[in-house]
């Protein structure tokens, strides 16, 4: 008895099953609202319904009223809207090997969003005027009045072919319009507002926060703002409003981010700290324990003629007498500013110097620093 | 005062470097794990298209993925089957925005905004969002932000301020690829009333545009530009240069990037106030991995050479830099505010060849920031940067440690 009854579910579920003419099945009827038809080669045209399998070569259609969304094993989702007839000539799904994202758009509008097969190579989309590829990325497409309108939604780049001069244009603004006659310039917002009416259908007038609505039912969330009506609305939602806020930078459809900010770590670094920035002169690099150095009552850096304090005489440093660039080491033999260097041509307090007018003989120390 | 010698730091400075070069592979087991993880759910919600659960938990999962446009594609079945439930289109608009399908996104937020019980932090949030993506599809665009705040140098300079501005400006230039000309202006000023040794302003304007090589959105970039620098710093070291130079970045995999400089020109340096002139070449090679959308780490190559025509002032340096970023969620009031934490490593070798002997430096900094944002793009940063040369010549090493916490404005 048990394998009769296994028998008949087996044949009730093959009943269900639409004749697809022994193609492969590419993908699946996500959603219909209200209906769609599918022909698959060599069958007859039924309607479709939401899961509803679809098939390689299989023509789909909708009637003025009617839009849907088809879901594809390589995970490509299409939207289809009302006026509309798409034939899946190139679909191939080969989960291991490379497969192939192609299909002809004879009238209407859609909405490709890519999947696996469009990562790293073009998705094709045919229309009778136009051939356009997309890598990695999303697209709508407009078939109408024998002209071709392709937008580029994101992703890498999408090139439209114009079939009558073979002609190939591409772009990758996001946003940006290809036609026949190549960039049409970046989608403007109403043209957007009704193409995508025409997929989706009109928003809800019932839309409304759940979160609010009868007291919510989601998640038990404490977030405030969209996260956390997202998490009491949609019981947690897909996460996304944690990861992207408003300066969030955009990601390619492989998750590829790139580095804005590379160019610059190094103007605060900079700024901050010239040790790193090389800006410190060599040779005079201020030693531990004189910072007192450069305190105007000492040396005075625009007046070329200071007096030198005794007290930095006293200076345990700075009298060190084995320091060989001690910069005013008295002693130094190779100081530019030795007080007391007998073979400094120029030396300002050389006692032999006839012309120092800081000769210790006109009273005084006083020293010319001489720019290092 | 604190004592302080980083180069005791430098296993943990290292330890930067090799989590660089180690959270590579673990992080792609972890996304491997996640993948085989989605592969099993998508088969389950293959056979069953309808099933919320299953949408949401696929959506979640590609998030983690940073898979947004899979995201985008299952939050569009969700508001189409839920198109009641606003939360779902609210969801379905970041992801577009996320993507960087800015357009769409205001389509989607403006809907939201519209819903008669939409609450006013939703809406100030959702109008953050828009106003970001109008600047971002605008033809021109000028960003930037100005901060201050106080510092204070521990070993030199005392009680500071730190003051900060930024602005970057954006055009589009014509055409159906997507190429621009960017100009950056940057002023950084820390200023020590009672140590002017210590008080530094950098300056650095940049202009040149941005070239798509391959046509690609997140393919090679090439920007060739022209760029003035000054550094002034009131102890009588000031550098400054006038030059050209050549960006390169590129987007190699989902996780990588790289990036490459070469800048070349003229320098003057003002050393004990008598100018010098000379010349500089500089470059930089790094790459840059995200390890997750959220955390990224950096090691980047340096060198640079200053030839002055006295010979007295040339160097050569190298050094190698590591850098760790992440964001995260405000613990505190509103989380959908992002936080971020900084923190890099580096180490430099200075020579000053004209010098007899000649002369060799090491030079170690680490510094750490936190970033705090607020509503209005308002934001709070305290930043620690701990620098020190370590030389031969007796008694000549320095250091510098600089904290502070500035208030700034983004717009």
């Amino acid at each position: 008895m048990r394998h009769l009854i296994g028998l008949c579910l087996t044949c009730i579920a093959i009943a269900a099953v639409p004749d697809t003419g022994h193609s492969q099945q590419i993908g699946v009827v996500a959603s219909v609202q209200p209906n769609m038809r599918g022909t698959p080669p060599g069958g007859g045209t039924s309607s479709k319904s939401t899961g509803s399998a679809v098939v390689a070569d299989e023509t789909i259609t909708t009637s003025g009223s009617g839009r849907g969304q088809i879901m594809f094993r390589d995970r490509t989702t299409l939207t289809i809207s009302p006026n509309s007839e798409i034939v899946l000539d190139e679909f191939i799904f080969n989960a291991n090997a490379d497969g192939k994202s192609g299909l002809s758009l004879t009238r209407g509008a859609l909405r490709f969003i890519g999947g696996k097969n469009s990562r790293d190579q073009d998705a094709t989309i045919r229309t009778p005027t136009a051939i356009i590829g997309v890598r990695g990325s999303s697209a709508l497409i407009t078939y109408e009045n024998n002209q071709t309108r392709a937008i580029l939604v994101a992703g890498d780049k999408l090139c439209l072919e114009a079939l009558e001069n073979g002609v190939n244009n591409c772009t990758n603004r996001q946003g940006g319009v290809m036609t026949e006659n190549g960039y049409a310039g970046q989608v403007n917002q109403a043209e957007l507002a009704q193409l995508i009416a025409r997929l989706d259908g009109p928003p809800s007038a019932e839309a409304r926060f759940q979160s609010l609505q009868n007291g919510g039912g989601g998640d038990d969330s404490d977030a405030s703002g969209v996260r956390g009506a997202i998490d009491r609305g949609l019981a947690g939602g897909s996460g996304i409003a944690s990861k992207i806020g408003p300066r969030s930078n955009p990601t390619s459809s492989r998750g590829a981010l790139r580095d804005y900010t590379v160019f610059e770590d190094d103007v605060r670094d900079d700024a901050i700290a010239g040790l790193t920035s090389s800006q410190e002169t060599p040779g005079f690099i201020e030693p531990d324990g004189i910072d007192d150095l450069s305190e105007p009552d000492m040396i005075v850096a625009d007046d070329p003629f200071v007096e030198l304090d005794t007290p930095v005489f006293d200076d345990p440093v700075m009298n060190d007498p084995i320091d060989p660039i001690d910069p005013i080491d008295p002693i130094d033999p190779i100081d530019p500013i030795d007080p007391v260097d007998p073979v400094d041509p120029v030396d300002p307090v050389d006692p032999v110097d006839p012309i120092d007018p800081g000769d210790p003989g006109g009273g005084g120390i006083v020293i010319e620093i001489e720019p290092l | 005062m604190i004592s302080f010698r980083l180069q005791n730091f430098m296993p943990q400075l290292w330890a930067l470097v090799a989590l660089v070069l180690v959270l590579g592979p673990g992080a792609a087991s972890a996304q491997s794990s996640l993948e085989a993880e989605r592969d099993r759910v998508f088969e389950a919600m293959f056979q069953d298209p309808t099933n919320l659960d299953l949408m949401l938990e696929y959506a979640r999962l590609s998030v983690e993925l940073r898979d947004y446009e899979q995201v985008v594609s299952t939050l569009e079945r969700v508001v189409d089957q839920e198109p009641n439930i606003v939360e779902a289109r609210l969801e379905l608009a970041i992801a577009y925005y996320a993507l960087g399908a800015y357009e769409i996104a205001i389509y989607h937020f403006d809907i939201v905004r519209a819903v008669p019980n939409a609450p006013p932090e939703v809406v100030a949030e959702i109008t953050q969002f828009t106003e970001r993506a109008e600047d971002r599809v605008a033809p021109q665009s000028i960003e930037g932000f100005i901060e201050a705040g106080p510092a204070y140098g521990f070993v030199d300079g005392g009680a500071g301020i730190e003051t900060g501005l930024g602005l970057t400006w954006r055009v589009s230039l014509p055409g159906a690829t997507a190429h621009s000309w960017i100009t950056d202006l940057r002023a950084q000023n820390l200023y020590f009333p009672d140590d002017d040794n210590e008080t530094v302003t950098y300056f650095l304007l940049r202009t040149g545009p941005e070239f798509s090589l391959d046509g690609e959105t997140y393919g090679a970039k090439l920007r060739p530009y022209l760029a003035v620098r000054s550094s002034v710093d009131f102890d009588l070291e000031d550098r400054s240069t006038a030059g050209a130079g050549l960006q390169y970045s590129n987007v190699f995999s989902p996780s990588w990037s790289g990036f490459a400089v070469v800048e070349g020109g003229a320098l003057r340096r003002r050393d004990l106030g008598e100018d010098v002139d000379g010349s500089f070449v500089s470059g930089q090679l790094g790459a840059s991995y995200f390890a997750s959308r959220t955390t990224l780490l950096r090691l980047s190559f340096r060198g640079r050479q200053d030839s002055t025509d006295d010979d007295r002032t040339d160097q050569t340096t190298w050094g190698v830099r590591a850098d760790l970023r992440h964001a995260f969620l405000s613990p505190f009031g509103n989380r959908s505010q992002q936080w971020l934490f900084s923190a890099y490593g580096l180490v430099n070798w200075q020579r000053f060849p004209s010098l007899t002997p000649v002369r060799e430096d090491r030079i170690y900094g680490i510094g750490a920031s936190l970033r705090a944002n607020m509503r209005r793009d308002f934001y709070v940063e305290a930043r620690a940067d701990l620098l020190e040369r370590d030389t031969d010549v007796v008694g000549a090493a320095t250091k510098r440690q600089v904290v502070s916490l500035v208030l700034g404005k983004e717009f």
